[in-house]
């Protein structure tokens, strides 16, 4: 039998749980193709548009369009990532008989990202499917515009759907790195120390520029500094997204006064990773959000009102900012379901020995929210430092603190609302059956 | 005087009769093994017993209460107040230390922390385990976890305490010392326990022994 | 009381001159000494009679194995000590390097009231169960004896050592009520 018999044999077996992953792959491949998409298209656009499309319209804009639509792969590449590992275990086990007729764990890995890569394409062609039906709605119906004027190019939007499969494939090769399985199908994650305290850092270095901005210090090469310090911050602050997890577990693991904050703490400090890397996208989302709360307010000092241009804009960054926030914490959802089905005999004992079920919930969406808070309020904070004083009305500085507080406040909102979401598996996770397996 | 009991209790899953009409009565401070060849629905018996699932039909008595009807919440709520529980791998919360294992059950409670500790830490040296208070569950040996399983299911003072294989997965000089811990802090709390093995040896530190098979009390040995 | 069946059964695996040997071989002592320390270290095992100590130590000298070492006198009458020779120390050696034969022959009384129940009663499920209680019973016995404060080493070895042989009986009676089973459910189908 081929590798590849094999592959197809096995890509027929598996749970309904591990379909459902499938699908969450497509859709997150889906989601990828159509912002990639999006991309293209508007690099092709040419001409002065329609003023209603916001940022579109303007040539200059475009690419700015184009990089935003990009950054929106971030939190799909996340998703990926974290639906990625799930699968990887869930079929891990499936595939411990495979293990102990002599397959080694490359082998398994491989049929692995096989099956990812399947459902990756699959999602890709119908993401490409859905755009194009979209795009040629939208332009044909709602703007009158004649159909010819543009689409997405064949060359690069294949490119896109290849560029996609390919990072599906790859993440899910990544995916089973951390998972040890044996052939006897027992799975745990390998321990890992925590993350660095180093990384910190970075962002402190970004911030250095921006402060000396607030505070009024010249500095030579002004909108270089400033750029480069606004580069630094939010890539210091994706980085150090997992040591802010792990600290904000840390201190509340040693306070908690209850034991549902000191299991959430806990079970938080002991696996930060999955948290980490959502947090910094939240994070970044955070930040971008928070500083555009200064380009609003800059702008109603300047001109005391919005035309539709700017409408457009602002509203589409927000729409994008909560899409990304929302795709993002959607990953929480996947290791919510893993923490579960780790600890579902571990929980069913602490049931069985009189926890009720509303304890235990709390313990999940309090995970949620001792991860989310200090990396959001940091990363408002970030958000805040690089647009300071370009205001001459001082009241309209209340509207970028707002704002901020508002982001933080939505970033953690979004992680909370993740946990809540797995909340229904507690009840099967926590099964008296669950008392009897190992 | 009768504390627990079962009356004709009846339990299935899907089509495996796991309990087919099982009458039992234990009194407080008996201390009772269940036993009985594999898959003859001893620890369905036990999780019945002890309020964790209910049975289809008949009856489940505690304290001249009827338990079976009550609704999840104050089934559990007297699990948490009246009883303890000891499973056979320990299952302690992998990320906790055993010291914070044990004061679980009195945070749940609503005790504080300090105080939840202090008290830990005695049930610790009362089980002989305080040399591993700080350590997690994965660097303790089946009896060091076995002995803190147990300490965390004494810790809050409950009338009956069940266990379900509790030595199951250790040797037999390791079981004996869980056992002897188990059974004398329960003697001196004043406890009610029922322990489910398929061990003889384990069922010979109990004051009676019920013998379950195919899901029916076989014989109740006095 | 501890099982007489299991201590016989250690008891007619060695003899007497060898358990005064090995006695011997810490220091000199005389008869009614020795018979103490048989009595209190070999718990279970059946008392010996002062008689028996006396003609074992008699037949060990003859054979050179022991040796009489001088009198003592404490309050009591005049005691004759006896020590162990060299070659009273090989023997005990040479017997300790032997292993005792696994009897694999089935002698138990229980294995004939099983085969006997099945055919003169058709079933043997009742016995089984009345058998199961009186064993788990002795069990218990032994446990709580086992429990008691102060227990020396020895009688704690013998104990266990009963405890473990009521064990294996009492599997092999679960295991036999389990094939039963099985065997009646071939019949009828
Ligand atoms: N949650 C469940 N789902 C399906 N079947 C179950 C479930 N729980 C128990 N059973 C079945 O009920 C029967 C009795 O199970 P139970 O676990 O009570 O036996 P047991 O006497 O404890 O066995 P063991 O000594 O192996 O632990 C078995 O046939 C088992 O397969
Ligand atoms: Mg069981």
């Amino acid at each position: 039998m081929t590798f590849f018999q094999v592959a197809g044999m096995l890509g027929r077996g598996g749970s309904r749980a591990e379909r459902a992953r499938a699908r969450l792959v497509a859709a997150g491949a889906a989601l990828a193709t159509c912002f990639l998409f999006g991309a293209a298209n508007v690099l092709t656009l040419n001409g002065q548009l329609d003023d209603r499309l916001g940022p579109i319209a303007n040539r200059g804009t475009r690419p700015g369009v184009a990089f935003a639509f990009g950054l929106m792969i971030l939190p799909v590449a996340a998703f990926l990532y974290q639906t990625g590992r799930l699968a990887s275990a869930d079929r891990e086990r499936r595939l411990a008989a495979l293990r102990l007729a002599g397959a080694t764990p490359g082998e398994v890995r491989l049929l692995g990202a096989l099956e990812t890569t399947r459902s990756a394409a699959l999602g890709t062609v119908c993401g490409a499917i859905a755009y194009v039906l979209l795009e040629w709605s939208i332009r044909g119906l709602l703007l009158h515009l004649p159909t010819t004027a543009a689409g997405v190019p064949p060359v690069p939007g294949l490119a896109a759907m290849a560029l996609v499969i390919a990072v599906a494939t790859v993440s899910g090769l990544l995916a089973g790195r951390h998972v040890v399985t044996s052939p006897l199908g027992v799975i745990r994650r390998a321990t890992r120390r925590p993350p660095g305290r180093y990384v910190l850092l970075v962002p402190v270095l970004g911030c250095i520029p921006m402060v000396a901005l607030v505070v009024g210090v010249q500095m030579p090469y002004r909108p270089f500094a400033i750029l480069l310090g606004a580069g630094l911050s939010a890539v210091g602050l994706m980085l150090s997204a997992s040591r802010l997890v792990w600290a904000s577990a840390r201190i509340a693991g040693r306070r908690a006064r209850s034991a549902e904050t000191l299991l959430a703490a806990r079970a938080l400090e002991a696996d930060t990773r999955p948290w980490g890397r959502t947090m910094s996208i939240l994070g970044l989302a955070v930040a971008i959000g928070s500083g555009t709360g200064w380009i609003q307010a800059g702008f109603m000092d300047a001109r005391h009102t919005l035309d539709p241009f700017w409408l457009t804009s602002f509203t589409l960054v927000d729409l994008a900012l909560l899409v990304g926030m929302a795709v993002a914490a959607a990953a929480l959802i996947t290791h919510q379901a893993e923490y579960l089905m780790e600890h579902g005999p571990v929980l069913a004992t602490l049931r069985a020995a009189g926890v009720a079920d509303g304890e235990l919930r709390r313990v999940l969406t309090r995970q949620g929210i001792i991860a989310a808070v200090l990396p959001c309020s940091v990363a408002a904070l970030i958000g805040l430092l690089p647009l300071a004083r370009a205001l001459h009305n001082e009241t309209w500085a209340l509207w970028p603190v707002t704002n901020a507080v508002l982001m933080a406040a939505l970033g953690v909102l979004a992680a909370t609302l993740a946990t809540k979401a797995s909340q229904h598996r507690l009840q099967r996770a926590v099964s008296p059956g669950r008392l009897r397996t190992e | 005087m009768t504390l627990l009991e079962a009356r004709r209790i009846e339990k299935a899953f899907g089509r495996t009769r796991a309990l087919r009409g099982v009458s039992v009565a234990i009194g407080s401070g008996e201390i009772v093994a269940i036993t009985g060849p594999s898959g003859s629905g001893k620890s369905t018996l036990l999780h019945c017993l002890s309020g964790i699932m209910c049975p289809e039909t008949g009856e489940v008595h505690y304290d001249g209460r009827r338990i079976d009807t009550l609704d999840e919440a104050a089934r559990t709520r007297l699990r948490r107040e009246a009883f303890g529980v000891v499973f056979q791998f320990g299952r302690l919360v992998p990320e906790l230390t055993a010291a914070e294992n044990v004061a679980l059950p009195l945070l749940f409670g609503g005790n504080g922390r300090e105080e939840s500790a202090t008290v830990a830490r005695a049930w610790l040296e009362r089980m002989d385990a305080l040399d591993v208070a700080d350590a997690r569950p994965g660097e303790l040996s089946g009896g060091q976890l076995q002995r803190v399983a147990v300490a965390r299911a004494l810790v809050t003072g409950p009338k009956v305490v069940f266990a379900d294989e509790p030595t199951g997965a250790l040797d037999s000089v390791a079981g004996e010392r869980v056992l002897g811990l188990l059974l004398e802090a329960a003697r001196v709390n004043g406890s009610t326990v029922v322990i489910v093995t398929h061990d003889n040896r384990v069922a010979a530190h109990a004051d009676r022994e019920i013998v379950v098979r195919d899901g029916a009390a076989a014989g109740v040995v006095v | 009381m501890l099982d007489r069946l299991f201590i016989e059964c250690i008891f007619a695996c060695m003899s007497t001159g060898h358990i005064l040997l090995g006695l011997l071989t810490e220091r000199p002592k005389h008869g009614y000494e020795l018979k103490r320390e048989h009595d209190d270290r070999l718990p279970g095992v059946k008392p010996i009679a002062y008689g028996q100590v006396y003609a074992t130590l008699q037949r060990l000298e003859r054979d050179g194995k022991v040796a009489v070492s001088g009198t003592a006198k404490e309050g009591g009458p005049e005691r004759t000590v006896y020590e162990i020779t060299g070659d009273g120390a090989d023997e005990v050696h040479r017997w300790l390097a032997e292993i005792e034969p696994p009897a694999p022959y089935v002698s138990s009384a229980l294995f004939v009231r099983v085969v006997l129940a099945l055919i003169a009663e058709g079933t043997a499920d009742g016995y089984l169960l009345r058998q199961r209680a009186a064993h788990l019973e002795r069990m218990r016995e032994l446990t709580a004896r086992k429990n008691t404060a102060g227990i020396s080493a020895g009688e704690l070895l013998a104990t266990d050592y009963a405890l473990y042989h009521l064990d294996a009986d009492l599997r092999w009676l679960e295991t036999a009520r389990q094939r039963i089973d099985e065997l009646t459910q071939e019949i009828r189908t």
